[in-house]
């Protein structure tokens, strides 16, 4: 997939860029931010049109880190990653306007049908370039 | 036990299963990425592929295992801090085996859950229900030797009434001949002990079903 940025936030550094190199892998262009600030300054500069975003982050929780991203564009979809017994986060990132949640650890399949649900609804739409 | 205690150990476990799930994702998505490589390699630049990928299935199967555990250790933790005194039978019976089948291992039995097809709730909190089906376990594993098999059904008995049954099959020696060891009458007491201050009750039964763990039911 490509003409479309999509930004993997979390803590976990080896998490991300472990997730991040199998996503390009796929032809996904891939941005990475491993705090909610971090990841408000790249929506900024970069505006991607999809973000993965974790809900359980140090400081700016994955919750706050949402209402900021919504709060720059509505557009951007954000599939939310949830760990274990995080389920009323979950339910409720998904009212603060959130696209989806997933939880850890991935299948990389489902995290695939997921993003390209999600780029269906984005302006600048994923277009596969295999 | 003290309220201060076991919320502590409720949080601790919290933390710890929620860090073990990460460590599981990391070793996750590692595995993922070498699978990625593996089958974007040619043939005659991987002859051990086949050998390779068995590997990393076998990885997988283990993170799958991990993952199991580590919810039902954070559900468990969760169930520790929970002073409410009502909470769903079908789930705490189907972790409480989960959690213990090193122990049965380790007695060369097999342990598994029947649960019910319908949501049941009882009148106690968690921590009690997790005391009083462990308790009984412990006992029976004691008792039972190898190839022993122990199955934990859930059952609603009553209006009011909701039963663990602990059916146990696969054991030569006669279960009448086992429980009339003084040995399993001293356990057999103290078991009854524990089941009333958990606000339970035993009831013997004949084979297969040993004893019977009776709680009160309570609205959703």
């Amino acid at each position: 997939m490509s003409q479309c940025k999509l930004l993997l936030v979390d803590d976990e550094v080896e998490f991300v860029n472990t997730l991040g190199e199998r996503l390009s892998m796929r032809g996904i262009d891939v941005l990475i931010a491993h705090n909610g600030a971090e990841a408000l300054k790249i929506v900024e500069e970069q505006r991607p049109q999809i973000i993965i975003l974790d809900l359980m982050m140090p400081g700016m929780s994955g919750l706050e880190t949402l209402k900021g991203i919504k709060a720059i564009s509505s557009d951007i979809q954000v599939i939310l990653l949830t760990g274990i017994g995080s389920s009323t986060e979950s339910v409720q990132g998904l009212n603060d306007g959130a696209f989806a949640y997933l939880v850890k650890p991935l299948q990389i399949e489902e995290l695939m049908k997921k993003i390209e649900e999600a780029a269906v609804l984005c302006p600048g739409k994923f277009t596969k370039d295999e | 036990m003290n309220n201060d205690v076991t919320t502590f150990i409720g949080k601790i476990t919290a933390g710890a299963t929620h860090e073990m799930n990460n460590v599981l994702a990391i070793i996750k998505e590692s595995s993922g990425l070498m699978e990625d490589f593996i089958s974007m390699a040619k043939p005659e630049q991987l002859p051990q592929r086949e050998r390779m990928l068995n590997v990393l299935a076998k990885i997988s199967a283990q993170i799958e295992r991990g993952v199991d555990l580590s919810k039902r250790l954070n559900s468990f933790a969760h169930g520790v801090r929970d002073r409410s005194a009502s909470h769903e039978l079908n789930k705490s019976v189907t972790d409480i085996v989960a959690l213990n089948q090193r122990f049965a291992r380790s007695k060369k039995a097999t342990l598994t859950a029947l649960p019910s097809d319908r949501h049941i709730y009882v009148a106690m909190s968690p921590l009690q229900l997790q005391i009083a089906v462990f308790t009984c376990l412990e006992y029976l594993l004691n008792l039972v030797g190898p190839g022993a098999i122990i199955t934990l059904k859930t059952v609603e008995r009553r209006a009011t009434e909701a039963v663990v049954d602990f059916v146990v099959e696969g054991i030569e020696r006669h279960p009448k001949e086992i429980l009339s060891d003084p040995n399993a009458t001293e356990m057999l007491t103290t078991l009854r002990e524990t089941a009333e201050q958990t606000g339970c009750r035993i009831e013997t039964n004949e084979a297969p079903v040993w004893f019977t763990l009776l709680l009160e039911k309570s609205a959703a």
